[in-house]
């Protein structure tokens, strides 16, 4: 398992090292939160600011990833809470994602695209379970909400998100 | 695969476009450090990392008794603009970009009082080349034949080198890493014994708060000249490049303002007008609103003007430039909109200036203004309030072919489809034919004929007037915030039967929704007493001021909170009168903060 603070690093190469490492996720995982990529930007610097000024606290009773998700989870729940962000429309369009590899499969945006757009409870349980790959017992823990709460939302999100997987795996095998 | 790799993948795919910043850590320590004192010291290593990756050489600047800025400045615009920069936070920078064939380097900023003024040098990278000022360069048709423009033409010669014009401009500056702001910026630029140019700029925002870190996004830009005057085509080179400084103090300055009790005992406790909205009288507060950046380049159809068609189109980064089949122009920036009527007959904009300054001119040949952009400016001119046109008021609301209404009215449907809310009619004149006419004679008088104005534009007989082109000049106005100067938040039209013939708008913000409000805001005296404050410590230093008005209207600056964006706060806006000093007698304002009493600007800054 990854630690923080080894012997031999200083607070400040640690979280250096942890920027370099987890930068990019907790950033995609911060705009399919929030939907905007200045305040996923300034989501993770939080996040970071605040691990920085609790590495000491951090016991490693629980991965370091799983650690930082939760933290940033957090920070855009505290975001959203803003009065700011209620007053600006937030959905999410292919278009308004940001410009991706040109290789990339299209079918894919879809996909994200409705996952940004559950509504904010399954949003983040998927997020967490499927790209932060956390187990409903870390994602209970990070939330603060009951294992039997996280399975519940996980079934809706799963049935919400069906029809655009199921375009997904059709197009996956014929193409 | 299983199903959340897949969902991973999926997601990793569609948010690829997102980038790490490579100084995050960095910034992440320097804002622990910022906030509360850490026991460990930063390692060598790092602090150098710091430094280069915000290009901030800022300690060693500490040491610095003088600047470059400061020096430059008390140079070219006096003693006390030096001193006064003298007494600012500084930072020397040294970052380089190369435009074609000429290296701009960055060598010194200096940050004072919501302002940022830097001063760097231009070099050519082939010493055969010679370069050109753009302040030279802007007139260079002129230049070229004067003493001084030819002795770079034929130093070019000599050298068998290129004429190039190097110019930088800053485009937007911001302050910790917050939003970048549009500046009202000036430039200034000398050509040095070696052949390099010093550039210089001011660049200010009235939304530039204190801060630690400081960015300036600056243009620069150089084109090839020919000797006869003009620039060679397709020889444009412009590059943008933003710079982020941590500037510290050169000297110790007091921020106290000097003299506040002998000033203060001046105030006067009457005399002047309070204007407050309804809602402050009731509640003694005022809500914040979004401000929303304007975009005009993304709204924008050219056929709501001209149904002409498109005769020639340049569209680049954040602006546009459509030409109509009929010759009509159609300049469009995020915060501008520019249409004007032309001909298609040619006119050589050099006419006046030869007879005038230089009878060896070469011609200057483009497309001719049309009667109707011409019977606007004077129109324009009259609301400038010049002489020629001294008592002139809005009469007749029927034109011989045109309502004052419908006037209104096209003009509203226009603000509309731009998206303007908040505007409103501040000024009306009704151009009949007996005013084109009798205005046009007077326009004549005082640009062509008694010698106290000059311009290239032709000259137009207005006694040829016809009905046709009567029309109405509106301004409208975006009231709900304080205006800083003439060109922001104001729409003016001019209109005749055949529709608008004639548009500047102009818009940065647009209010958007509530967000949130001060619990209290100060008093109008306070605002008065911040003024004699601020005026006492600027840089002009007028003393005597009589005020005349203090009203409590917005203004856009940058939220507390940086992802709050943009908002309309409410502000004290005093207008006032010098009564000493090279203004006197001349109107002036300031602005301050309504919640916390800063200054955010003034004209006398």
């Amino acid at each position: 398992m990854e630690t923080v603070k080894g012997p031999c690093r200083s607070a400040e190469e640690e979280i250096t090292y942890l920027v370099e490492t987890h930068q990019l996720a907790l950033l995609r995982l911060c705009f399919a939160y929030l939907h905007d990529q200045a305040l996923a930007e300034d989501a993770v610097q939080e996040t970071f600011l605040k691990a920085y000024r609790k590495l000491d606290q951090f016991q490693g009773n629980s991965n370091v990833k799983t650690w930082l998700s939760a933290i940033a989870i957090n920070c855009c729940r505290d975001m959203i809470r803003g009065s700011w962000f209620r007053h600006i429309d937030r959905s999410v369009s292919v278009d308004t994602l940001p410009p991706r590899a040109e290789d990339s499969n299209p079918e894919d945006d879809s996909v994200s695209v409705e996952v940004m757009n559950l509504p904010i409870r399954l949003r983040e349980v998927v997020l967490l379970y499927y790209f932060e790959d956390m187990n409903t017992n870390e994602i209970a823990e990070t939330l603060r909400i009951s294992q039997q709460a996280v399975s519940s939302r996980l079934m809706r999100a799963r049935k919400k998100l069906r029809k655009a997987l199921s375009n997904y795996e059709r197009s996956e095998r014929n193409g | 695969m299983d199903d959340k790799r897949k969902m991973q993948n999926i997601l990793n795919n569609s948010l690829s476009g997102l980038q790490e910043n490579p100084f995050l850590a960095q910034r992440v320590i320097a804002q622990a450090k910022g906030e509360k004192p850490v026991k460990r010291k930063l390692s060598l290593a790092l602090v150098l990392c710091i430094v280069l990756g915000i290009a901030i050489i800022g300690t060693a600047c500490a040491l610095l008794a003088s600047s470059q800025v400061a020096d430059f400045f008390r140079q070219y615009w006096g003693k006390d603009m030096g001193d006064w920069l003298q007494e600012g936070k500084v930072a020397q920078v040294g970052e380089s970009v190369t435009v074609g064939d000429v290296v701009f380097t960055l060598d010194e900023v200096v940050y004072r009082d919501r302002g940022i003024y830097g001063v760097g040098t231009a070099r050519a990278v082939d010493s055969k080349d010679v370069l050109v000022p753009m302040d030279m360069a802007e007139d260079w048709a002129i230049w070229s034949q004067k003493q001084e423009g030819k002795a770079l033409i034929s130093l070019a010669e000599t050298t068998n080198g290129k004429l190039i014009m190097v110019n930088c401009v800053p485009d937007k500056i911001g302050v910790d890493e917050g939003t970048m702001l549009t500046v009202n910026a000036g430039v200034y630029n000398v050509r040095n014994d070696d052949g390099s140019i010093t550039f210089s700029f001011e660049a200010s925002g009235y939304a530039l708060e204190d801060g630690t870190t400081y960015q300036v996004m600056l243009d620069y830009e150089t084109a090839e000249l020919g000797t006869d005057g003009k620039q060679v085509e397709g020889s444009l080179k412009l590059r943008s490049g933003t710079v982020s400084f941590m500037p510290v103090m050169m000297a110790e300055r007091t921020d106290e303002p000097e003299n506040t009790a002998t000033v203060t005992a001046n105030i006067p406790q009457d005399g002047y007008e309070v204007m407050v909205p309804d809602e402050y009288r009731e509640t003694g507060t005022i809500p914040y609103y979004q401000a929303v950046a304007n975009d005009f380049t993304a709204i924008i159809r050219p056929e709501w003007l001209n149904r002409s068609g498109i005769l020639k189109e340049e569209s680049d980064t954040g602006s546009a430039y459509y030409v109509f089949n009929d010759h009509a122009v159609l300049d469009v920036a995020p915060e501008y909109v520019g249409y004007r009527e032309y001909t298609d007959e040619q006119f050589d904009y050099n006419w006046r200036a030869r007879e005038v300054d230089d009878p060896n001119l070469e011609p200057d040949w483009s497309d001719k203004q049309a009667f109707s952009y011409s019977i606007a400016a004077v129109a324009s001119f009259v609301n400038w309030g010049d002489d020629f046109a001294k008592d002139t008021v809005f009469e007749k609301k029927q034109l011989t072919y045109l309502s004052f209404e419908d006037a209104d009215t096209s003009a509203k449907k226009m603000m509309d489809l731009l998206h303007l809310s908040g505007y409103e009619l501040t000024w009306a004149l009704d151009m009949d034919l007996d005013r084109i006419k009798m205005l046009g004679k007077a326009y004549n008088e005082h640009w062509y004929e008694s010698g106290s104005g000059f311009t290239n534009s032709p000259r137009y007989d207005y006694d040829l007037a016809t009905a046709e082109d009567e029309g109405y000049y509106l301004i409208y106005t975006q009231t709900s915030a304080a205006g800083l100067d003439e060109t922001q938040g104001e729409a003016s039209f001019f209109i005749t039967k055949r529709g608008i013939v004639y548009a500047e708008v102009r818009c940065y913000y647009m209010m958007g929704e509530k967000a949130g409000a001060p619990d209290m805001l100060i008093t109008s005296e306070k605002a008065v007493e911040r003024l004699y404050e601020e005026v006492a410590r600027s840089r002009n230093g007028e003393k005597v001021v009589r005020i005349k008005t203090v009203e409590l209207t917005y203004m856009p600056i940058r939220a507390e909170n940086k992802r709050d964006g943009m908002v309309f706060a409410p502000v004290w806006k005093v207008t006032y009168v010098d009564e000493s000093g090279e203004k006197k007698g001349f109107d002036s304002w300031a602005v301050f903060n309504a919640v916390n009493g800063k200054l955010i600007d003034a004209i006398f800054r």
